[in-house]
């Protein structure tokens, strides 16, 4: 030991790995004493030798770890000939886990169970894993990370209630077990309740395993804690990517000897069916309608598994991976919708090719893509179709076919376009200056419109910058764009006839239409198909910010991409397989990550090489004075963050950062303690006491009001007929109408340097609105500021200072109709 | 006007002064107008005009109207986003194209059919809050998305209309570009066009910056180096001046590490 310093230090790195990991303590644990055991095994097996550093004598513990199994094949340092010792097989019938002392004669991993043994082997392949990826800092993420239990695994399960389980010991005929533990039934019932478990689950997990059952500290005028006073037993299940959500699982043919353990094993729920391949085989189905119960099978598989085979009841278990789907119902409607994002796809797969397919165009297509979140499975709720009932509606005067809300009924129901973006082929013809580029543009587009109507009967409607087409129900919203457009934006013509570029807002709003977000809308959706749980982990994240009237402050598309970000680099975790745990990921990264002085690089296809991040890395810390508070490069914006170059600004970051953090306490402290499960939408509860003033708006004119995280238990009919079959005589709907944007925008132009407004784009009742502390000095008078301001009648120099009375006054006239009554929260703005 | 306190009209700074506005003969005043007589330009009569600063977008011409009526019949009220001068007839803009209303406060020129002086002021306005007046609200976004319907011919005849002009146009340039081909003028320049026999590039700045990092390379070949003393000299002084600068930069960059190193054992 003397002379093998890396030894020492060693020992010392995989305590800390595995104190990270929470598998040092408990009963059954991997504890420090074994970890120094097992390396001086690894030095007297010649494993290891004296030469070696800590870092070799670390990654060569992992590598044994990894590559032997101790529930087949345990390891013995004993070396004495004695025959009267047992024997390794002897070992390996009475436990689980075999690592034989010196001695021969004592088991050290005794208590140890299969689930638990099969964690540490997974987590050292990981680990491995990482250890030998270059360009992330393996240092920082083996063992400086936690990875708490719940964090850790997909989807967690708490049997409460654990007297039952010493039922469960009588009816699996334990009793000599339960002598051997002194009686606790917990211990003893564990290695039987995994197993069966294992078994059960077996195709749809990457690793079943459970928390360590830890003891408490006790006085010492106390008596020791009784096993029976453990509170709960976690279960913890790592979900494979996409198969879990299989509703079927096929078993051994009928005829097969298998059948009769299949048919045991799963009781009633094991039936015999006819497959496509004509083969006859047991097999067990699961009840479930759409992907949120699809999501829910692991839970069931659990319930009836334990009811059947261990006599757990039903009331003693508590699942917590599915708790957040709930947000994402949407009024009577049951499911998260992503069927809907489904038809919406296919829609748009059709139009697409109606597009691509359209003659007589005078300039080919030569792309077609759309931009619209619900196109990247992101959208929070996606479109749904929609079939107006005229009755409710005023017909357009200019012509039959459009409708127009009417004043005095409710507004109809909100219907978002699904933007598309149709790129035409470059062609001499195509005009070098901007503005006979953008007639050129209405021009294709009412040629577009005639086209379509033309041949595939589609309803259109032109508008000078785009054509919406209403097909099978959705508004689509096509775009025609021209490549060399935003170029011929930039075009400046110097004094002495040079051609220069210019940088210009309106050409970089362009690119990010046109260029962009087409790009990443097509990744995004790729990924999607990759990770099936990205989509509505993204949902999620944007239902949390809006809840928190925070939409408007930061970009849908940053949201995007920081959970793209958690599934393509989740080291030291695996990629999340529920969104539940995508979402609590997306929390503690926002309240983690060093926003300052580290980028968020998202390796989409690993586009980028090892020197291309170290060449971004570079380039951030030298400017990173000029860069946006949330820093974000992709393959294709290496260098500017383009979601993230206006908003959110320092200061909503830091309120971000500090929501997240609450909820992630909130949110774990429910996860973690079953019983505290009250209400699981408390973190999507706003606090509205920040807020200078609240406009509280009138229902009647909400048209998502059925979006709200507590849904309204009435709302207004907003004319739309439930039914979808193809009328006769259909109408186009009301597009892309939402007064309480309308009012946003309005007040946002009027008085967006006096105040903030904040708003919960899905369904919220108020707008929170805080002043801009510094536009309340007051200001000398200049006729073109004035811009509601008043002079200040006390003081002598006739300084203008904002009308803070006449501003809520204008508040309610602008929102005339919507705005049910103002809120003074606070007298800040008395100066 | 106002039956309990008269609102004094107030002096403001430059010339302006101060006309608080309410919306009901029982409210207290709400907005403050500013009014001048000045700062006018000739294509509106300077003493029956009255320029009005900071008027809520939702107030109509109408309304304003109806409320300087109580000081003197009211011949035209023109609301612009900025203080302009009067055209002749309205300006000719495209009826599709660059229809971006701003949002916010306005400014309006009156004209009253009478000599007008800005003394008169005395009390605060009043602006009726009936519906007429005022544009604002769910009626006013409704008939906005009605409007936002359009004569597809219309716009077609419009588009069609632009396009023959700038084709014109074009074609105007490219014959009269062809007229210049070849031809010198007076002291003996030529204009090299992108048509004819030997065309030219378009100047623009890249192709600029790339003719003269060209021009920088064939100079860089012909130059002789380690040719001179005083070359080598200046080139280790600078190989060191570069890993000196280098240097500091690491220091820096390790600083920076150290203090933003996230280990904190337990």
């Amino acid at each position: 030991m003397c002379d093998f310093p890396g030894m020492k230090d060693a020992i010392s790195i995989l305590k800390v790995w595995l104190r990270q990991r929470q598998l040092d303590k408990g009963s059954g644990s991997f504890s420090g004493f074994v970890g120094s055991m097992l390396i001086s095994h690894l030095l007297s097996k010649n494993k290891i030798n004296k030469v070696m550093t800590a870092e070799n004598v670390f990654r060569n513990t992992l590598l044994f770890l990894a590559n032997t199994d101790w529930t087949v094949k345990g390891i013995t340092m004993s070396r004495s000939p004695d025959p009267s010792l047992p024997s390794l097989a002897d070992f390996h019938q009475a436990f689980e886990v075999v690592f034989v002392d010196p001695l021969g004669v004592v088991n050290l991993c005794a208590d140890m169970t299969a689930a638990t043994y099969r964690r540490i082997q997974f987590e050292a392949k990981e680990s491995l894993k990482i250890l030998s990826n270059t360009n992330t800092s393996s240092f920082l993420q083996l063992l400086m990370v936690p990875k708490p239990f719940q964090k850790t695994f997909d989807h967690v399960c708490h049997i409460t209630e654990l007297p039952a389980l010493l039922k469960t010991c009588k009816k699996l005929k334990l009793c000599d077990e339960l002598m051997d533990r002194g009686g606790d039934y917990v211990l003893t019932s564990l290695r039987y309740i995994m197993s069966v478990l294992q078994k059960g689950l077996e195709p749809r997990v990457v690793l079943l395993s459970h928390a360590l059952p830890q003891k408490p500290e006790w006085d010492i005028n106390q008596d020791p804690a009784n096993h029976s006073d453990a509170d709960s037993l976690l279960l913890g299940l790592m979900l494979t990517i996409d198969f879990f959500t299989s509703p079927l699982q096929k078993g051994p043919a009928a005829d097969s000897p298998e059948a009769v353990g299949f048919r045991s094993f799963w009781g009633e729920k094991s039936e015999l069916r006819r497959f496509k391949d004509a083969s006859i085989c047991e097999a067990v189905v699961w009840p479930v309608n759409n992907i949120e119960e699809k999501r829910r099978i692991p839970e069931l598989i659990i319930r009836h598994l334990l009811q059947l085979h261990a006599d757990i009841p039903d009331s003693a278990i508590t699942c917590t991976g599915n708790l957040l789907d709930c947000v994402l119902n949407r009024g009577k409607k049951s499911g998260t919708g992503e069927e809907s994002i489904a038809s919406v796809i296919q829609s748009y797969d059709d139009l697409s090719r109606k597009l691509w397919t359209l003659a007589d165009m005078p300039l080919a297509i030569t792309s077609v893509q759309g931009t619209h979140p619900a196109l990247r499975c992101t959208d929070v709720f996606p479109p749904v179709p929609v079939t107006p009932s005229f009755y409710f509606f005023k017909r357009c005067e200019s012509s039959d076919e459009f409708l127009v809300p009417l004043a005095h009924k409710p507004t109809p129901a909100y219907v978002s376009p699904v933007r598309v973006i149709c790129h035409l082929e470059g062609s001499g013809k195509w005009p070098s200056d901007k503005r006979a580029i953008r007639k050129l543009k209405a021009a294709f587009h009412i040629r577009l419109a005639e086209l379509l109507k033309e041949q595939h009967g589609l309803m259109c409607r032109v508008t000078p910058g785009h054509v919406d087409v209403y097909k099978d129900g959705y508004v689509f919203r096509v775009q025609v764009a021209y490549h060399r457009e935003a170029a011929f934006i930039r075009e400046v013509i110097a004094e002495d006839g040079m051609r220069m570029s210019m940088d210009s807002e309106k050409a970089f709003q362009l690119e990010l239409e046109t260029i962009h977000l087409p790009y990443l809308t097509s990744t995004l959706h790729g990924l999607h198909q990759r990770f099936p749980a990205l989509g509505v982990t993204s949902r999620i994240a944007k239902r949390w910010i809006s809840a928190h009237l925070l939409a408007d402050s930061i970009s849908d598309e940053c949201v995007d991409l920081l959970v793209a970000h958690l599934f393509l680099q989740p080291e030291p975790f695996t990629a999340p397989s529920s969104p539940q745990l995508g979402f609590f990921r997306f929390l503690s990264l926002l309240v983690s990550h060093d926003w300052k002085n580290s980028p968020i690089i998202v390796n989409f296809n690993e586009d980028l090489k090892d020197a291309d991040i170290t060449e971004i890395q570079n380039r951030f810390t030298s400017t990173r004075n000029q860069l946006p508070v949330i820093f974000i490069a992709t393959p294709k914006d290496r260098d500017m963050s383009v979601w993230t170059m206006g908003k959110p600004s320092a200061q909503i970051l830091h309120r971000l950062i500090i929501l997240a953090s609450e909820s992630l306490v909130t949110l774990e402290k429910q996860l973690m303690s079953p019983s505290e499960i009250s209400d699981i939408k408390i973190i999507f509860r706003p606090p509205m006491d920040v807020y200078d003033v609240l406009i509280h708006l009138n229902p009647r004119h909400i048209p998502r009001h059925r979006e709200a995280v507590d849904q309204p238990t009435i709302s207004f009919i907003r004319g739309i007929v439930d039914d979808n079959s193809p009328k006769k005589d259909p109408r186009f709907p009301v597009v892309d109408y939402d007064p309480v944007q309308l009012y946003l925008c309005e007040l946002r132009a009027c008085y967006g340097e006096f105040a903030l407004f904040f708003y919960d784009t899905h369904g919220g009742e108020v707008i929170g609105v805080l002043w801009n502390p510094s536009s309340f000095t007051p200001q000398p008078f200049n006729k073109d500021a004035v811009n509601g301001r008043v002079v200040d009648t006390k003081s002598e120099t006739m300084l203008l200072v904002p009308s803070v009375e006449a501003m809520l006054a204008d508040f309610e006239i602008l929102g005339k109709g919507l705005v049910s009554r103002i809120q003074c929260q606070s007298e800040k703005w008395k100066i | 006007m106002a039956p309990s306190k008269a609102v004094p009209t107030l002096e403001a700074a430059d010339g302006y002064i101060a006309v608080p506005v309410r919306f009901s003969e029982e409210k207290a005043p709400h907005h403050c107008f500013y009014a001048t007589q000045e700062h006018l330009d000739d294509t509106r009569p300077r003493n029956r005009t009255l320029f009005v600063i900071n008027i809520p977008g939702y107030i109509t011409e109408d309304a304003l109207s109806e409320a300087f009526s109580s000081y003197g019949s009211v011949e035209s009220v023109e609301i612009l986003d900025k203080p302009g001068c009067r055209v002749g007839k309205p300006a000719k803009r495209s009826t599709h194209f660059n229809q971006k209303m701003s949002k916010g406060f306005k400014v309006a020129y009156i004209v009253f059919k009478k000599e007008f002086g800005i003394e008169k002021f005395s009390s605060a306005l009043v602006i009726s809050k009936e519906d007429n007046f005022i544009k604002a609200g769910i009626e006013k976004w409704i008939s906005d998305y009605e409007a936002s319907f359009i004569d597809v011919a219309a716009l077609q005849a419009e588009i069609d209309k632009y396009m023959d002009k700038y084709d014109g146009k074009e074609k105007k340039k490219e014959v009269k570009a062809k007229e210049k081909e070849g031809v010198a003028d007076k002291e003996g320049w030529i204009t090299v066009t992108r048509k004819g026999r030997r065309p030219g590039t378009v100047r623009t700045e890249a192709m600029n910056s790339r003719l003269i990092e060209k021009e920088r390379k064939k100079r860089a070949q012909k130059e002789l180096i380690n040719f001179y003393t005083w070359q080598q000299r200046t080139k280790t002084k600078e190989h060191l001046d570069e890993l000196r600068k280098k240097f500091e930069e690491d220091k820096q960059k390790i600083a920076l590490m150290r203090a933003q190193r996230k280990f904190r054992p337990y």
